[in-house]
């Protein structure tokens, strides 16, 4: 150890070159693309469509199907390049598109995410940074339990949540989700307690829920109709506006008197400062995709979904209302970056 | 059984097409490819390639990306040999031996065997997965939090087997892992928790990050302070070499079969892994071998053991994913997320709904295991070659290969300057003698054990009791708990013996 001192005179030099290699490497990141005046052969080169999670998830697939229907069906001649800059919980691609402002060949795939991110973690990154193009689709969650469960409606689960509080598990991803959100609807308009287990993933999730660690569990229907279909869960509700068309027996909550709603939107946003005919271009390309046969049957059906195309104006509304109902669930759980107080369920 | 085998021939008889056939040989290829270059891990070559899969046939996707996964694992040795970088999360522990080898110029002999433990493992974590899928998800069904973080606990009895001569140190060093690991979004409160309000710290350090910094740059930090360490190794490079003696196969034989037991086992696990099941695989053959003094200066047995079980794991965590629809790791949620892009819906129908697809990917699995073998074997000269570079060229590119990969895993340059801090850790370390590679148990280990304390905890309101009071929890928490006390006792023992 005592040839510390020695080595260091050497040594510091070659740590600078390193650190100048690495330093190269950071100024890469920024080249930014020319911002270009909309005239009628617009989009007249590529557009980058920003997924801001990983390939092979819900946005992902939403942004893969929309591209390909866009270029299939003929609405856009433009070429289409999807790019997943995963991270954060979406907070790395918003950031991203955020800072390519007033670019008209920037475009993101866009989920509720964006609203509780801003709420529970506290980021810089808020909905209304981004220019609305149209909100596409909705996505409704299920309320599952074991197919030998003893809950046969969700009449049984808030009677037990009632008769014994905090007794009941339920299985959810991360506190401050769109599972425990809807849970505290449920609890709120109920009067029922349960007690909330969150989980990594929805996968992990499904195997606590199959494997009897938890009593009852929310997810979205088209990650868990094989189970459905195969016998191992049973659908209680489903927390949509309607039923849903592949499961017409399973009431919705308001059906049962629970005036508790709880659908994810996908849409698509545009950086802050889009040109407002870039914006009405992409809103009427996305209307036509919307009222297609193709996006009907292979993505609404296949996945699911409620299909529920909002134009930029609309689509802004409805997230200000989106966003002031989140909120106060959020409060009601204790839940918030700063200065809120613990965690209740930990 | 006969219904089995008539499925597994029809699997065969989809594999075995020309189109599947190169599918599959494009998959283990890249799959070599992308495990053997540090940082881009099977996630990041699954998620690149997934994409290109968008029209293609299903069970072609799956044959090629499947591949990609289970390939990943053989080509991962290959940097952690030579250069002591693990090129996957599931090779860190292969670093500890198998760069030890490559010093004494055994690098053949440490790819050789570790080729053969991957096949051996491999192919019988695939006659596991045509024989016992359904028994084996009811099995993996059973674990819920309480057992997972008894299992967890049990990865950390490791940590004895990486702390050589101070268990202080051993322990100094899991502490500042779990420390580590603590940064990044609360999984359990999704709040950011250490982030400092830096967005960048939101998805805390990512464990290969620092394995490459620690290990990699650590080591060559450490080559450059003392370059007579580092002569040029004299490397046989004769095929023939690759290839165990009948002394070091004998001593391996043992490993290879509990390391695919194991491998197997966790592997199956959704929510363990082929990492965890690396770990465990090395301590358990610490503890049973007849030279644990040998383990850390080249013991044959210390690569067999964990590439073996990464091997079976990766080939187990096919289980739930085809039975159930549930991913087990990163990858497979990746390639869970192919079956509803292809159009596929996953989950328990799959097998009579989709036969060609599920029985297509297994049969191709065999057939990728031999690919990969034999790509392996032959391939070993090349790579042992790189050895025979002097080494100032040799470090020099060993840097270049650490930022390319640390920059890969996410494109994100804060994470290169995030491993060069952890290369100087790393290089401190070395010098006083703490053990990296209980750093980077701390980081794998620690989120997955917090997570599975707190939901065991949330689920049973506070009561300790529920970690005892399962059978398969009691069990595992007893053998966790002694295996990890003894060590402290017979420190303890020794310390306080008055003489």
């Amino acid at each position: 150890m005592a040839a510390i001192p020695v080595f260091l005179r050497g040594w510091f030099s070659r740590l600078l070159v390193l650190t100048v290699i690495c330093m190269g490497f950071t100024a890469w990141g920024g080249t930014a693309t020319a911002v270009r005046a909309i005239d009628d052969d617009y989009p007249d080169k590529r557009v980058e469509m920003v997924v801001p999670y990983s390939p092979g998830g819900g946005s992902d697939i939403f942004a893969r199907t929309i591209t390909s229907m866009l270029e299939k069906q003929g609405i856009v001649d433009a070429s289409i390049n999807i790019v997943n800059r995963e991270g954060g919980s979406g907070t790395i691609g918003g950031a991203y598109v955020r800072g390519k402002e007033g670019n008209n060949y920037v475009l993101m795939t866009v989920t509720s995410g964006i609203l509780t991110n801003q709420l529970v973690l506290g980021t810089d990154v808020t909905y209304d940074d981004f220019t609305p193009i149209a909100r596409l689709a909705l996505d409704q969650l299920l309320i599952v339990v074991p197919d030998d469960s003893p809950y046969k409606g969700i009449e049984d689960l808030i009677e037990a949540g009632k008769a014994k509080p905090d007794e009941v598990t339920w299985g959810g991803t991360g506190l401050g989700g769109e599972d425990s959100l809807l849970l505290a609807q449920l609890e709120q308009e109920s009067g029922a307690n349960l007690n909330y287990v969150s989980f990594e993933s929805g996968g992990e999730v499904q195997a606590a829920l199959l494997g009897g660690h938890v009593d009852v569990a929310s997810a979205n229907p088209n990650e868990i109709l094989g189970q459905l279909e195969a016998g191992g869960m049973r659908a209680l509700a489903v927390a949509g506006e309607e039923r849903l068309e592949a499961l017409p027996d399973v009431p919705t909550l308001k059906e049962k008197g629970i005036e508790a709603v709880y659908e994810q939107l996908r849409g698509v946003f545009g950086p802050p400062n889009m040109d407002p005919e870039a914006v009405q271009f992409w809103a009427d390309a996305f209307k036509q995709l919307s009222e297609s046969e193709q996006w009907q049957e292979e993505y609404i059906s296949e996945n699911m979904l409620r299909s529920g195309y909002l134009p930029p104006e609309e689509f802004r509304t409805f997230l200000d209302e989106e966003y002031k109902k989140v909120e106060s669930s959020i409060k009601e759980m204790g839940l918030g970056p700063e200065g809120s107080p613990a965690t209740p369920a930990s | 059984m006969i219904e089995t085998l008539e499925s597994l021939f029809r699997g065969f008889a989809v594999a075995l097409t020309p189109t599947n056939l190169l599918f599959a040989l494009i998959g283990v290829t890249a799959g070599q490819i992308i495990g053997a270059l540090p940082g881009i891990g099977t996630v990041v070559g699954v998620s690149l390639l997934l994409p290109l899969t968008f029209n293609m046939d299903p069970t072609g996707a799956i044959i090629m990306l499947s591949g990609i996964y289970y390939g990943a694992q053989y080509g991962g040795t290959i940097s952690s040999v030579l250069i002591n970088m693990p090129g996957e999360a599931a090779t860190v522990v292969t670093t500890l031996d198998g760069y030890q080898m490559a010093r004494q110029g055994r690098a053949a002999k440490a790819l050789g065997i570790a080729a053969i433990g991957s096949f051996v493992a491999g192919t019988f974590g695939v006659v596991m997965v045509t024989l016992l899928s359904p028994v084996l998800t009811t099995f993996a069904l059973r674990f819920g939090p309480p057992e997972y973080f008894a299992l967890i606990l049990l990865g950390f009895t490791s940590l004895s087997a990486f702390s050589g001569t101070s268990i202080a140190k051993g322990l100094v060093s899991v502490i500042i892992g779990l420390l580590l690991s603590t940064v990044g979004l609360d999984i359990m409160s999704g709040r950011p928790r250490f982030t400092f309000g830096e967005d960048w710290l939101l998805d805390g350090f990512s464990f290969l990050v620092a394995a490459i910094g620690l290990f990699g740059i650590g080591e060559i930090l450490d080559g450059m302070m003392n370059p007579a360490d580092h002569p040029m190794i004299r490397t046989s490079l004769s095929w023939r070499n690759s290839l165990p003696s009948s002394v070091e196969w004998i001593r391996s034989r043992g490993a290879m079969v509990r390391g695919a037991l194991i491998g197997f086992f966790v592997g199956v696990l959704p929510g363990a892994g082929s990492t965890l099941a690396s770990f465990i695989a090395y301590s358990v053959e610490r503890s049973a071998s007849k030279h644990p003094e040998e383990f850390g200066k080249g013991a044959i047995e210390g690569v067999a053991a964990p590439e073996s079980a990464n091997n079976s794991a990766s080939a187990a965590a096919m289980i739930p994913l085809l039975t159930l629809g549930i991913p087990g790791s990163g990858t497979t949620a990746v390639l869970l997320g192919g079956f509803l892009l292809w159009g596929l819906r996953p989950g328990p129908l799959l097998f009579t709904e989709h036969p060609d697809f599920a029985w297509g990917l297994i049969a191709s699995m065999y057939i990728g295991n031999l690919m990969l073998v034999v790509l392996n074997i032959f391939a070993i000269p090349l790579f042992a070659s790189m050895l025979r570079v002097p080494y100032a060229i040799q470090a020099s590119f060993v840097v270049l290969f650490a930022i390319i990969g640390a920059y890969s895993l996410d494109n994100n340059p804060i994470d290169v300057l995030i491993m060069t801090a952890f290369g100087l850790i790393g290089f401190f370390m070395k010098r006083l003698d703490y053990p990296a590679a209980g750093l980077v148990l701390g980081l794998v280990l620690g989120p997955l054990a917090e997570k599975s304390l707190r939901q065991s905890l949330t689920l049973s309101r506070g009561d300790w009791s529920i970690f005892f009071t399962r059978p398969i929890s009691g069990v595992l928490m007893v053998v966790a708990v002694s295996a990890l006390l003894w060590p402290l006792a017979r420190w303890a023992i020794v310390r306080l013996r008055p003489d």
